[in-house]
């Protein structure tokens, strides 16, 4: 869209696209230094993110990242944390993913209210989820347990996988899966052997997607995690103490649930717009 | 888009029983456990509110709770400063953003830094920075006389610094979302309007803007119930306080089932903000569906 300038012309333009860069970059470092300094601070000591004078050059250290990992149980966390977002994704995928290719290809009761159904999870206050989750987990001693937290995060990440999936299968042609049908396959041979190694892609990228939700939730890992089964995120305000702030614990901590998200995102930047307004606006 | 659908109104159940269980036992069961205990007194400290049923009493007391009233007006201000901000410096940020390819390409992941970030890594982000002893932007508005202690424990300047966390956390979205939208915009409209000689601003409002309109509303819906739900940054960062200025409704659910253990009442209150969303969600696929129709 390279419409907006077209009207002026000469010195005008360059005077305006300068203003746009700058006020481009300005944004741009808005969004980017208060991030930094918590990353900087992670390997700074105490006394030098404590330092009442700001300070970008400092002598780093790996002192918090020893404390909260490997003195302090912040690497069980860490496996935690792992496990439940791998679970919630296999979970998800595998009963997620045949329901989108049914909601895609078959006349399935209730497909109109699909998109209806998965806006009413994604919009449900978490609290409105995590009450009566662990009102039935007590219930049921999945409380502080990992299969309880992987549960409590299909209840986000199963209608969004099944919402994304069903979208790309749209895109996938009938004409193949009715060659494979005439070719001898059954629906299901067809749906393993044909449909799903072509959307071997978009699938990996669904998971991706499942994984970053589920790895920076909070509220219901905090609540049905427990000690047992408590998650990176859900430990940040165990190191708030009445004694003071564990500061460089906590950046290190946020080091370590920030930096594998940015790296993810960085594989899955073009379905990241799909994944995150429900296919409503193509990335 | 319904030909080729193979046409079998039951059949397709083989494939969706799996997630159909799923869903049963993660959402359908826990909602009616839920409403259960709204018209029930049920307090883990109180060995009285055992689980009698009291009807509507619990509904009664939540519309009667000034607490909760004034944790909706605290939401409210938020919403209502938040939301026209993010959306327009998220228009004029995607705009100028339009316009150049090349800073699109290298600015944007950094951009979307704060939105994909988990909440608590932003809730970190915005108590450290705030500090006014030894925080980024603390330090500096101490210098420049603007503050005096401290930022969120200010019972004047918690709530609009909550505001500008968000702002600063989800303007990202709304930049991504309308960059998306802006390229994915047809060409014709704009050479069509060039050739009558209309004005730069005269083709953003009279082309761009009408075009975006269904990039606005879903916009506008995903932020709306986002910033209903509000939490995660406020629990990091304030917990509420000081006090209950920054106590916004989720805050205060948590705080009556998870400090005070009233689940009862607590689930009642939680009911009330989930029927809440539900409508906003009901009335936007609504205005959706009419808006399609018209077409």
């Amino acid at each position: 869209m390279a419409v907006a300038d077209q009207s002026e012309t000469g010195e005008g333009v360059n005077y305006l696209r300068a203003l746009r860069i700058a006020f481009l970059l300005f944004i741009a470092i808005v969004s980017f230094i208060p991030f930094l300094w918590i990353m900087m601070s992670a390997f700074k000591l105490r006394t030098d993110i404590m330092s009442p004078t700001l300070s970008f050059f400092f002598s780093p250290t790996l002192s918090n990242f020893l404390d909260a990992f490997v003195e302090g149980d912040f690497g069980t966390y860490l496996r935690n944390s792992t496990i439940v977002g791998v679970g919630t994704v296999i979970l998800c995928l595998v009963t997620g993913v045949p329901a989108a290719y049914a909601f895609s290809r078959f006349h399935v009761l209730g497909k109109k209210h699909l998109y209806f159904f998965v806006l009413t999870t994604r919009m449900a206050p978490a609290i409105a989820v995590a009450l009566p989750l662990y009102i039935v987990f007590k219930n049921l001693y999945l409380l502080g347990s990992i299969p309880g937290v992987i549960l409590a995060h299909a209840t986000f990440t199963l209608a969004l996988v099944i919402y994304l999936m069903k979208g790309l299968f749209d895109e996938v042609p009938r004409e193949i899966d009715q060659a494979a049908l005439v070719d001898g396959y059954s629906e299901w041979q067809t749906f393993l052997y044909v449909i799903l190694p072509i959307s071997r892609s978009s699938i990996v990228a669904t998971g991706f997607l499942a994984f970053i939700f589920s790895w920076n939730e909070f509220l219901f890992a905090l609540l049905l995690g427990g000690t047992d089964a408590r998650t990176l995120p859900a430990a940040f305000p165990g190191l708030v103490t009445p004694l003071g702030t564990y500061w460089g614990q906590l950046c290190a901590a946020a080091f370590a649930v920030a930096i594998p998200v940015i790296i993810l995102a960085t594989f899955i930047q073009k379905y990241l717009v799909k994944g995150l307004t429900l296919g409503a606006v193509k990335g | 888009m319904q030909t080729g659908v193979r046409k079998a109104p039951f059949k397709g159940y083989q494939w969706l029983w799996p997630a159909l269980i799923l869903i049963a036992v993660i959402e359908l069961i826990p909602f009616i456990v839920m409403l259960v205990y709204s018209v029930r007194a049920i307090n883990f400290l109180d060995i009285s509110a055992s689980g009698q049923f009291i009807g509507l009493d619990n509904y009664r007391q939540a519309l009667n709770d000034p607490e909760f009233g004034s944790s909706i007006v605290t939401l409210s201000k938020v919403i209502v400063t938040a939301l026209p901000i993010q959306f327009a410096l998220g228009l004029v940020v995607a705009l100028a953003l339009t316009a150049h390819q090349t800073l699109r390409k290298y600015l944007l992941p950094i951009i979307i830094i704060p939105m994909i970030i988990s909440p608590v890594v932003v809730g970190l982000i915005g108590s450290l920075n705030l500090n006014a002893d030894f925080g980024l932007i603390g330090i500096t508005l101490k210098q420049l006389g603007i503050v005096e202690k401290t930022i969120l424990g200010d019972y004047n300047l918690a709530l609009p610094a909550i505001v500008i966390i968000d702002i600063w956390q989800w303007t990202p979205f709304l930049i991504l979302i309308f960059t998306a939208g802006l390229l994915s915009l047809p060409k014709e409209p704009y050479e069509a309007a060039y050739v009558d000689g209309a004005s730069t601003w005269q083709v953003f409002v009279r082309v761009t803007l009408p075009l975006m309109q269904p990039i606005f509303l879903i916009a506008l819906l995903l932020r709306f119930t986002d910033l209903f739900k509000i939490f995660d940054t406020i629990f990091i960062m304030t917990e509420g306080g000081p006090g209950s200025v920054t106590e916004v409704s989720n805050i205060y659910a948590y705080r009556v089932n998870f400090r005070f253990w009233n689940l009862g009442y607590g689930a009642t209150l939680v009911t009330l903000l989930y029927i809440v969303s539900f409508l906003v969600c009901f009335a936007f696929v609504k205005i959706a569906t009419l808006r399609e129709d018209k077409r």
